[in-house]
């Protein structure tokens, strides 16, 4: 009797321990909306993209420049000002709006910041090893004509167990010539996170 | 002479056309050389920046992440008030209380090895073994 209840004990702790430190992953859509903590996710990041993208490219601001110029503009992306109570990188929305410049080719994009820094420096070691034929030259960057900045704010009104949290992103493009803001882009969220 | 009015002449296109891109474009501000040569020494330390999320953050309330923070410092002033009270049974700092058995800090109760006469032990409350409760 003893030694069937200790058996049983025995198995018993076995399956609990085993079942406790087992852990599940499940694969899931990206485009799948699943708020965990209340924080900045994923699917705020994806609304951002969607919203921006869709402000952007039905600006009124690309049609005013090529027939101003003829000929399509060229943008380079400063920074994002996150002014947020929260750790949001804003690469995960704009990469999505760069991606959208060149695939829809309506917007040239060029390459800044650190980058644009290696780009350089790679130049320079073709001139000094790379063949005459394919080494390439300095002074023939394109020019932005506008570069794309963005600020992330938030409000947070919370009492007791209850909080309710606004983001608002704002993206802007500025005339890098006469320091015109030809478009601002922005996205609101709101989230009631009750613990 | 023709030959040589001929030379001068294009001698003196060529430096029209020469000092032609060194004026000013229309509306031009003419002291635009004092913004450029300043934001010229700067642009490196400016573009650092450039395509990069620069966080500016605060911090906001939220009730369970305070609750959680005053848990913790609870627990790490505990420790600390441990820490203290071990480091301080003595008065003498390079007595470890070992030296005499028949009077060592854990077997004498007068004088000022006790801890009665130290600040980090408490002296009231059921821990302490004072029933009285310092009545």
């Amino acid at each position: 009797m003893l030694k069937t209840l200790k058996l049983a004990l025995a198995i018993a702790s076995i399956g609990f321990v085993t079942t406790a430190c087992n852990r599940q992953v499940t694969r899931i859509d990206p485009k799948e909306t699943i708020d965990i903590s209340g924080s900045w996710n994923n699917s705020d990041s994806r609304m951002t993209a969607e919203a921006m993208i869709q402000q952007c490219l039905g600006g009124a601001w690309l049609q005013n420049h090529i027939e101003k110029k003829g000929k399509k503009p060229v943008v380079i992306v400063g920074f994002v000002n996150n002014k947020s109570h929260e750790h949001i990188d804003a690469e995960t929305f704009t990469k999505d709006l760069e991606r959208s410049f060149v695939t829809t080719a309506r917007v040239g994009l060029v390459q800044g910041g650190k980058k644009r820094e290696e780009l350089r420096a790679e130049r320079a070691d073709q001139q000094t090893n790379a063949s005459q034929s394919t080494m390439k030259k300095f002074g023939l960057e394109t020019g932005a004509d506008y570069i794309l900045q963005g600020t992330i704010t938030s409000i947070v009104d919370a009492f007791k167990k209850k909080k309710v949290v606004e983001y608002q992103v704002s993206l802007e493009l500025t005339d890098l010539q006469t320091n015109e803001v030809v478009w601002i882009g922005d996205k609101k969220i709101a989230k009631y996170v009750k613990n | 002479m023709k030959p040589l009015l001929f030379t001068l002449m294009l001698i003196g296109l060529y430096t029209q056309c020469a000092t032609a891109q060194d004026g000013l474009v229309a509306d031009q501000n003419p002291n635009y050389m004092v913004s450029q040569t300043k934001y010229t020494k700067m642009a490196d330390s400016l573009t650092a920046n450039m395509g990069t999320t620069v966080h500016n953050t605060y911090k906001a309330f939220d009730w369970y992440e305070a609750r959680e923070e005053r848990r913790t410092e609870r627990r790490s002033q505990r420790n600390q008030r441990r820490l203290l009270r071990a480091q301080n049974m003595g008065w003498n700092g390079w007595d470890n209380g070992w030296n005499n058995p028949w009077n060592n800090r854990w077997n004498n109760n007068w004088g000022w090895n006790n801890r009665w006469s130290n600040q980090f032990w408490p002296n009231i409350g059921f821990r302490t073994g004072n029933w009285w409760f310092g009545w």
